[in-house]
């Protein structure tokens, strides 16, 4: 393989053919500053545009696409670049593209995505081609599984790529969110920074609230509207974390309404009996089982006594049967 | 009458395996799918990954074909006895727990039916005080091969002659044609899993109609054998009670009670990791939006008190045409059974004794 050393002037190099580009993003300002002072010190790739009457620009950018923004920016008229030999074709190209890059380190998601888009679509490869041959070479497991998490991701809005990119947006999560509407995901994001969810409650939330959709009929920007959770998401008197409680008790009414409506007489049940701190009484998880679970703590012969008292006060007023007839 | 949407299932591929070439029961298999293409192979390891298709492995069965069924902690179980004669299922229903379990490479026959035999002939020679309940269907649905495998007459044939055991042919599948006109003594119980109609037309799309299932059942009635019922997985939809209803009704309709063996009542359930399968392998599929809440044993589980309520009426509903025919629940706790029934069987003896008494155990 010889690739071959040129200097190319900026407008023969085709800046808006983003075939090759493995992951769309723009120079940072950084790399503006970089440019404009010294050039560019590492020769960007490209590939010669072949056909029948070669129209201009001549160039096809296979790496270095910041770097060329960052150059037309800085007002520079020609680059160094390294051309890929003449008789490779776009297939032999990415390939190529993929390999350097693979070697570096693993794919992330994001620029997976972007390679199983260009070679299932401009290059025509099978599903199992490319897991069997280039997912390797992508440093990734052949695995059928992240094929299918991975290929949708580019669908994504740049804001969600990016909070994917910086690890704010857990991985599942944005493989489920690029198969749904983008209404629905933009509004996901919006609840997601208002609550301030970490990844795993990202993850929790958004299979309840799709559940929701589907039991409701409705999408999520509808049931954001509904005016329970806009006034629970408006009020200003809590704080994220409160809210985010909140707003989960309000997920589980509706996800799970018979289990809420048996937790809610629960808590109110233990509400008007007034345990203090040092009792604790318990449902099994999910009200599974008939049984419940008293546990307190005593330090005198008086305290022991006044506990004793608490709970068979509970059943003179009626409350342990009430409990029972819970469960 | 409207044609059938259920197509047998006919392999395009049959990888053999070395082991079983010569035997009768694979012999038997091949003449009937004259058509399919036939691969030799020396065993599983051979086979290619993931080939497209139709296929079937014709296997050798390497470990005990008879397997105790694996229960659930702290719930009653009816210490069935699993008879692994085949892995896989060309049915395809949303909820089928083999989508998550199965670890076969691809749909497989173990054609050593006479290393069963012998393993039977063992097993049931050695206990002869103890009475076995046997069913091929848990790996697989007992009759959907059975178009071109016939292994059913084999069982009815086999379980004729033994005391202390009978055999549960438990399907969906109307592939009763191999069977139906042998002698069996009552050895055999053929049954039927059904469910509520708009649920056989969302969730096991590609099974017989109800109607279909129930013709078969009549046609086995007619035959003189033991006919059972499986309403499992009871899902709870729109109109569920409605639905369960009138396939109580329609049964009622066409077998009679003494000629029932049993009515099974499971409500849908099934681990962790399989809720995630479902909802990737049947995105439009609405079961695992239930209240589905993990149990004692994780197992998602409808909450208690709607499960009650499922089996409470169905109980009432069944009961209605009479008290000769056994119900029972499938995987429930003591507490679920004395709240929906009104009795218990106590333990998984208990309900043991209860379904041998019936078929003679
Ligand atoms: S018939 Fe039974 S084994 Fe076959 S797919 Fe349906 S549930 Fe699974």
């Amino acid at each position: 393989m010889k690739l071959t050393y040129l200097e190319a002037g900026l407008g023969e190099i085709d800046a808006d053919d983003r075939f090759f580009q493995l992951l769309p993003g723009m120079a940072d300002a950084l790399l503006m500053r970089s440019v404009a002072r010294l050039g560019i010190v590492e020769p960007i790739h490209l590939q010669l545009r072949v056909g029948e009457e070669s129209p201009a620009p001549r160039y096809r950018p296979v790496t270095g696409f910041r770097r060329l923004q960052a150059a037309a920016a800085a007002g520079l008229t020609r680059i160094p670049a390294m051309l890929l030999p003449r008789n490779w074709d776009d297939l032999q190209a990415y390939r190529w593209l993929v390999e350097q890059r693979g070697a570096l380190r693993p794919f992330s998601p994001l620029e997976a995505s972007h390679a199983i888009a260009a070679l299932s679509g401009p290059l025509s490869l099978s599903r199992e081609e490319i897991l069997r041959t280039w997912f390797p070479l992508m440093g990734l497991a052949p695995n059928p599984k992240l094929f299918s998490l991975y290929a949708p991701l580019r669908l994504l809005e740049p804001e969600l790529q990016s909070a994917l990119a910086a690890d704010e947006l857990a991985m599942e999560t944005a493989g489920a969110m690029a198969s749904a509407e983008p209404a629905e995901r933009l509004a996901f994001w919006q609840l997601s920074r208002t609550l301030r969810l970490g990844k795993n409650r990202q993850r929790e939330f958004w299979l309840l609230l799709s559940d929701i959709e589907r039991i409701d009929k409705a999408s999520l920007p509808q049931l954001l509207a509904q005016p329970e959770w806009r006034s629970l998401l408006e009020e200003q008197n809590l704080t994220p974390s409160q809210k985010t409680d909140r707003f989960k008790n309000l997920l589980m009414t509706r996800r799970y309404p018979a289990y809420s409506a048996t937790l809610a007489r629960f808590e109110s049940l233990l509400r008007s009996a007034k345990l203090p701190p040092e009792l604790h009484l318990r449902p099994t998880p999910w009200f599974a089982g008939e049984e419940y679970t008293v546990d307190f703590s005593f330090s005198t012969p008086a305290e022991f006594t006044a506990r004793l008292e608490t709970l068979q006060e509970m059943q003179a007023r009626g409350l342990i049967d009430q409990l029972t007839e819970l469960t | 009458m409207n044609a059938s949407r259920y197509q047998p299932f006919l392999p395009d591929r049959l990888y053999i395996e070395e082991a079983v070439q010569n035997n009768p029961w694979t012999t038997r298999i091949l003449a009937r799918l004259s058509k399919a293409e036939r691969i030799p192979i020396p065993d599983q390891q051979a086979l290619p990954p993931a080939p497209a298709g139709k296929n079937i492995l014709l296997s050798r069965q390497r470990g005990p074909f008879l397997r105790y069924c694996p229960g659930t902690s702290r719930h009653i179980c009816c210490l069935y006895h699993n008879l692994d004669i085949a892995a896989g299922c060309d049915l395809g229903c949303s909820y089928c727990i083999l989508q998550g379990y199965l670890n076969v490479p691809m749909t497989t026959l173990y054609c050593n039916l006479d290393d069963m035999f012998i393993e039977l002939d063992q097993v049931l020679d050695s206990h002869p005080d103890h009475f076995y309940r046997i069913g091929t269907g848990e790996l697989s649905d007992s009759l959907t091969f059975d178009h071109f495998t016939a292994w059913s007459s084999d069982l009815v044939n086999y379980f004729r002659q033994r005391r202390n055991a009978i055999i549960e042919l438990k399907s969906k599948n109307t592939h009763i044609e191999h069977f139906i006109s042998l002698p069996h003594d009552r050895r055999t119980v053929v049954s039927w899993s059904v469910n509520a109609a708009a649920i056989v037309a969302s969730e096991e799309p590609h099974t017989p109609s109800l109607a279909e299932r129930l013709e078969a059942a009549a046609e086995a009635q007619a035959a003189g054998f033991w006919i059972g019922f499986h309403f499992d997985p009871m899902i709870r939809h729109e109109g569920w009670e409605e639905g369960y209803h009138e396939v109580v009704e329609q049964i009622f309709r066409r077998i009679e009670p003494r000629n029932i063996a049993w009515i099974s009542l499971g409500a849908l359930r099934y681990p962790p990791f399989l809720d995630e399968i479902i909802r990737d392998n049947h995105p439009e599929s609405r079961i695992f939006l239930g209240e589905l809440l993990p149990g004692a044993d994780h197992k998602f589980r409808y909450f208690k008190p709607q499960r009650i309520e499922m089996f409470a009426r169905m109980y009432r509903w069944i009961k209605a045409h009479g008290q000769e025919t056994p119900v029972y629940l499938c995987m429930e706790s003591d507490e679920v059974w004395r709240k929906a029934f009104g009795w218990s069987p106590g333990s998984s003896a208990g309900l043991k004794r209860f379904l041998d008494e019936r078929v003679g155990g």
